[in-house]
């Protein structure tokens, strides 16, 4: 994985353009990113349009960032167009709770009567969101100890190896499970509780490339220009050593996916009521002997977006190789 | 005519159950099913294994449970779980309740034959007392013990003495369980005796296989009345549908049921014939913790408005099924204590609305949230992980909150973090359930001198009007003054609303028909209280689980 | 080469010592220590002071984090941690109890993985054709995509529930002290097939990918191409000299996923209901049974950097370079 050699990123995207199966699976990315991005206009009760006396409104627009905490009013009006899934994932119903999938709950309801196709949409913007944040805390975290490993050698080198081998050798539940005991459970701390634990990998990465690349010439020209060692591997090292780490990112998502829904799945993940996918099968498990729709659909979500993503990360991996 | 009624009753029977295909050892119809029968073997089901049998230091309701067959308390609890004969036969109690005097049943023994003496339950009585035992649970009950007025007056009379009267202590000698001294007061107390139990109860430890089985056998040498049943095995299953299939294929003869398991099940006919589907009310309720010292809620108006947007109703009835019931107070309706004139808090939104706006909860920024002096009315509610039925509560309470412009976020926390938090008061309010102990007495709960790190009083109440009427009801012995005293009791708190006691939730059970004698008490279910579980009977024709006697010279196996 | 080993063990040993600074400042922040789940356990009345004072002084809870510390390194040299919270038993008894559970359970499955998935990946490798490279590829990713609990749930659902072929939970019948010898081994082996496939899939897919790709990396090298040029048969280019070049970073994978043996399981033990060591670590940090985790902790840490360091010997080994230079 040298960029050196692999060309400049638009001959990369020539390569990874030749696979269909990669193409497939990068749009379903797209599309999953999509769904995670407008999921409040996608699924939601509150109306896509409406046509007030003051004119159009879209109620639902108000809830892109997030349900509002108070009392909604929706305004007087006409319904001109409803959201595609005329359901909130908060939309507690109790009295049909446990509803095998039908016209009105595509998907059945769960155990407290909330629409799972709205849960699983909105679940996506949960997961990608923790996912992509956990990826680029590890990549960040990373490629700084893997740069200054590289680039500085000898004891610095060292320390970081030790981290390193410390982080490896420690039981990942537990350090996941003391950070979130410690700090008050929500999205942050479980972003970075997996940031923290999953950073080796890109950090070995960069290390590697950046002991590589450092005796280059265009590092020895930077060096011998006289500039700060910050700026050699901030602007001239890094950019170069990024491409395998940003692999190993792309993996990373794929991983924080799977991880989140574990711990989602086992209860100390996200906290409700924020609809995850690994919190729906944590349910599933109770009424597994009655409710297969809460086992399958959220379970398919999460297996199909993760390996869209492996397949993505792979065939990114091969294209960075010339002869790929 | 009686002859003739029995004939019949017995044509009856077997008709009835001639599924039964096991071919009866004798030809006795004489033995009918309906009195009971002497042996036959009982399974019974452990939602988790047993961690020890210790009977000083259990650290669960399921090694309580095992305990029951093995050890004697010194005082029982009948089925209204009002104290009566256990080891000692009666007892006196001084005037000013501070003394108690024991007599012992002199037949009693332990099961390697030595007699019960005062100085064992003198020993018992010492490792309970002693800190470094870590009796944590036990060693609340005798707090105030005496330990110089405590002693043996003679081999069947032990004296214990009390630094103050205390009127519900003659219950807390139900937690005694008499060990032998000459056995227990070798080795490492602590860690010696998880498995290694010896007690003046009417079984005896045969085997203990970890994860697989325990295994009790009837003394035949037992002091008084035996039970019926001369083997009893408990089997850990710890996972409720594993349990309910074992049940439903008479693997195991009883088990708990999850409330789901319970309404797919409990009404079909093919199961009814086989299963007796039982549902009843332990002392264990749930309750939403309040802060009192709270900004917000330290005002009781506001935890009153809060408390009328829980739908009882509707949780009873779509989350529990009907199978749970409302509670209005520190009391539940089967205790004596209770007051039935105390009224169930309506579900009202609106008038909780209108009651925040006239403390000044207007929603003055037109955010959607009501708000008092630039603050929003926002709370937080701790609940435990990995309980769906807390959870599903807070996500109801919370969508309910919403509609009436009061934000609760919900915070999942596992177990013992959720406990420091409660205990350090760094908490708003919290979803929790209590097992209460079967005398009414509310003290840890509620006295003001109790808060931690004294007590259990998580809600930091304080209320004078309420630590008298505590103190008093302490030490009334007299029982109607008492009743009087609580009834006051609960009138206020469910006034003041420290906690807001909302459900006390059915548990329900599964026997297998073939057990007979099985009777319900009044807050501990169908174990533990005398004589409880030592009336079940089966009858010889329906014993399965014991094998036919073999032919001669065919191997047993193991 | 002694030398290279004395520094990796040295290495080691420091790396070892950095784990428990760092477990025992972990478990000494979270919120909570033995005595609140005592008091969680206590009901309405709670635990009288004189036992929480005797509960802090046996877990040395009232001493300083520093003498806390020191207690726990000498019960590593005596392998005595104390008592578990639980049941008052010695820690370490009950994990020795469970620990051949986890490691049965892990073992097979990994077993199964490496015997079945390094044929399939060098099968793979092997033949040629683009459109099977792809194919193969992709199936292998779909494998370990799939969250092993869902896995799980789906295998109890099909398995246990619908087709009463195989047992849910636990890890024998009731009736197992009835059976006989071979009854009592069949009995373990049908209790074991569920969670071993649970665990099993993803790891057999990672090594059939790895070891296709390690091998394919190796067949387009130079070496190979001369090989091939000097007339060396097919299937001996094959085996002689791909395989054994592949085989290096092969042994290293192998080498890095023994720590996995036992610290893998967690989800699968727990759904299972499969009395082992992941199970204990989770029950044992919900209750904090200091004793238990960090007991736990210093097992799991010893296994782990053994495999690592025997790992990296067995690289150096192979690669006299790195002993030469120190690194990697």
């Amino acid at each position: 994985m040298k960029l050196q050699e692999s060309g400049s990123w638009r001959d990369i995207w020539r390569r990874f353009r030749r696979s269909a199966i990669a193409m497939i699976a990068l749009v379903y990315v797209v599309v999953v990113a999509f769904i995670a991005l407008f999921a409040p206009l996608i699924a939601n009760t509150k109306p896509l349009i409406m046509r007030t006396a003051s004119g159009l409104q879209f109620p639902s627009a108000g809830d892109f960032f997030g349900e509002k905490e108070g009392i909604e009013q929706l305004p007087q009006g006409d319904v001109v167009l409803r959201a595609p899934i005329p359901h909130s994932p908060n939309e507690v119903d109790v009295a049909h709770r446990l509803n095998a999938p039908e016209h009105e709950h595509h998907f059945g309801t769960d155990d407290l009567g909330r629409d799972v196709l709205a849960r699983l949409v909105h679940g996506a913007r949960v997961s990608l969101t923790v996912a992509l944040l956990a990826a680029v805390i590890a990549l960040l975290v990373g490629s700084f100890f893997g740069a200054i490993a590289g680039f500085y050698g000898g004891w610095v080198d060292w320390v970081v190896s030790r981290l390193i081998e410390i982080v490896l050798c420690f039981p990942f539940l537990f350090l996941v499970l003391g950070i979130v005991a410690l700090f008050r459970p929500s999205v942050y701390t479980i972003v970075i509780a997996l940031g923290v634990t999953t950073w080796t990998d890109a950090a070995r990465y960069v290390r590697g490339e950046i002991m590589r690349i450092r005796e280059l010439d265009f590092a020895q020209a930077a060096r011998a220009s006289g500039a700060r060692d910050a700026r050699i591997i901030f602007r001239h090292l890094l950019p170069n050593a990024m491409a395998p780490a940003l692999v190993s990112a792309n993996f990373s998502v794929a991983t924080a996916i799977l991880t989140e829904s574990a711990l989602s799945f086992l209860g100390i993940g996200v906290p409700l009521p924020a609809p995850t996918w690994g919190g729906i099968l944590s349910v599933a498990e109770l009424h597994i002997e009655y409710a297969w729709w809460l086992a399958l659909y959220p379970g398919i979500a999460i297996f199909t977006t993760v390996a869209a993503f492996n397949v993505v990360g792979d065939r990114f991996r091969e294209a960075l190789d010339p002869r790929g | 005519m009686r002859r003739v009624l029995i004939v019949t009753l017995t044509l009856t029977l077997a008709v009835g159950c001639g599924r039964e295909t096991r071919a009866p050892q004798s030809t006795n119809t004489a033995v009918d099913d309906n009195t009971p029968q002497d042996g036959g073997t009982l399974i019974r089901r452990l939602p988790a294994d047993v961690a020890t049998l210790n009977p000083v230091i259990p650290t669960s309701r399921y090694d309580r449970l095992v305990m029951n067959y093995i050890f004697t308390p010194l005082v029982a609890l009948d089925i209204d779980l009002k104290p009566s004969p256990g080891l000692a036969t009666n007892w006196d109690i001084s005037a000013d309740g501070l003394d108690y005097v024991f007599h012992l049943d002199p037949k009693a023994t332990f099961s390697d034959g030595t007699p019960v003496r005062a100085s064992d339950v003198l020993f018992t009585f010492k490792k309970i007392v002693d800190p470094t035992t870590e009796a944590a649970q036990v060693a609340a009950g005798f707090d105030r013990i005496d330990m110089t007025r405590t002693r043996v007056i003679d081999d069947h009379t032990i004296a214990v003495g009390f630094k103050e009267a205390f009127a519900p202590q003659l219950t807390k000698f139900n937690d005694v369980l008499v060990m032998p001294e000459h056995v227990y007061s070798k080795g490492d107390f602590k860690s010696g005796y998880n498995f290694n139990a010896i007690g003046s109860g009417p079984y005896k430890l045969v085997r203990r296989v970890a994860e697989q089985e325990i295994v009790l056998e009837r003394r035949e040498d037992y002091w008084t009345r035996k039970p019926y049943l001369k083997t009893v095995i408990f089997k850990p299953i710890i996972d409720f549908n594993t349990g309910w299939n074992a049940l439903k294929r008479g693997d195991i003869d009883e088990s708990e049921l999850t409330s789901d398991i319970w309404m797919m099940n409990s009404t079909r006919p093919e199961l009814q014939k086989d299963i007796d589907f039982r549902r009843f009310y332990y002392l264990s309720v749930n309750t939403i913790a309040w802060n009192n010292r709270g900004a917000i809620l330290s005002d009781k108006r506001v935890r009153r408005a809060l408390a009328q947007c829980v739908d009882l109703k509707s949780v009873i009835n779509n989350l529990y099924h009907g199978t749970a019931r409302a509670m209005n107070g520190p009391f539940t309706p089967d205790q004596w204590a209770y007051n039935p004139t105390v009224p169930v808090i309506e579900f009202d939104p609106v008038a909780a609305q209108h009651a925040l706006n006239s403390i000044g909860w207007l929603d003055t920024d037109h955010d959607g949230v009501l708000d008092k002096d630039h603050k929003p009315l926002k709370i937080d509610l701790l609940i435990f992980t990995g309980n769906p039925s807390s959870q599903q509560f807070g996500q109801l309470l919370q969508s309910e909150l919403k509609k009436i412009g009061v934000v609760m976020t919900l915070t999942p926390m596992e177990p013992t973090a959720l406990i420091q938090r409660i205990l350090a008061g760094n908490y708003d309010s919290a979803y929790l359930s209590w097992d209460l102990d079967p005398d009414p007495d509310p003290y840890g709960l509620l006295h003001s001198s109790q808060w931690p790190p004294h007590g259990q009083n998580v809600v930091f109440y304080k209320n004078p009007e309420t630590d008298a009427l505590i103190d008093a009801g302490r030490k009334e012995f007299n029982q109607s003054k008492r009743a009087d005293i609580y009834r006051k009791l609960h009138e206020i708190a469910a006034a003041d609303q420290p906690y807001t006691w909302t459900l006390q939730v059915s548990v329900k059970w599964g026997i297998n028909k073939r057990v007979r004698g099985v009777k319900e008490s009044k807050g501990w279910g169908l174990f533990l209280w005398y004589p409880g579980e030592f009336d079940w009977w089966i009858p010889a024709s329906k014993r399965t689980h014991d094998a036919p006697a073999p032919a001669p010279g065919t191997p047993q196996p193991r | 080469m002694s030398a290279y080993l004395a520094r990796r063990l040295a290495y080691a040993v420091l790396t070892f010592f950095g784990i428990t600074i760092v477990t025992f400042t972990l478990i000494h922040s979270v919120p909570g220590d033995p005595v609140t789940f005592y008091i969680g356990k206590s009901g309405t009345h709670g635990v009288p002071p004189a036992v929480i004072q005797a509960i802090r002084h046996e877990y040395h809870l009232d001493e300083s984090l520093v003498a806390q510390y020191g207690w726990w390194l000498r019960g590593i040299f005596t392998l005595d941690f104390g008592p578990s919270v639980i049941d008052h038993r010695p820690a370490m008894d009950r994990i020795l109890e469970k620990l051949p559970n986890t490691f049965a359970l892990n073992f097979i499955a990994f077993a199964f993985a490496a015997l079945a998935g390094i044929p399939i990946g060098l099968w793979s490798a092997s033949r040629s054709g683009h459109l099977f490279e792809r194919g193969s590829s992709v199936v292998f990713f779909l494998l370990y995509s799939l969250p092993s609990f869902w896995v799980a749930l789906l295998l109890m659902q099909f398995f246990a529930v619908r087709h009463a072929w195989l047992p849910l939970f636990g890890m024998t019948s009731d009736d197992y002290l009835l059976m006989t010898t071979a009854g009592r081994i069949a009995d373990r082996i049908k209790h074991m097939v569920l969670p071993s496939l649970a665990l099993t899939y993803a790891q057999l897919a990672f090594y059939a990918r790895f070891t296709k790709s390690a091998l394919t990396e190796v067949i387009h090298q130079d070496f190979i191409t001369t090989a091939r040029a000097k007339g060396v048969s097919g299937p001996a280019v094959l085996w002689r000299h791909a395989f054994r070049n592949a085989l290096l970073p092969l042994v290293t994978l192998l080498g890095l996923t023994i720590p996995y043996l036992l610290s893998g399981s967690v989800i699968i033990e727990t759904m299972f209901q499969w009395d082992g060591v992941g199970n204990l670590y989770l029950q044992s940090l919900l209750s904090r049974d200091y004793p238990t985790v960090l007991a736990l902790t210093v097992v799991t840490a010893v296994v782990t950097l053994f495999a690592s360091v025997l790992s990296d010997v067995l690289y150096a080994i192979a690669d006299p370079r790195v002993r030469v230079e120190g690194k990697r």
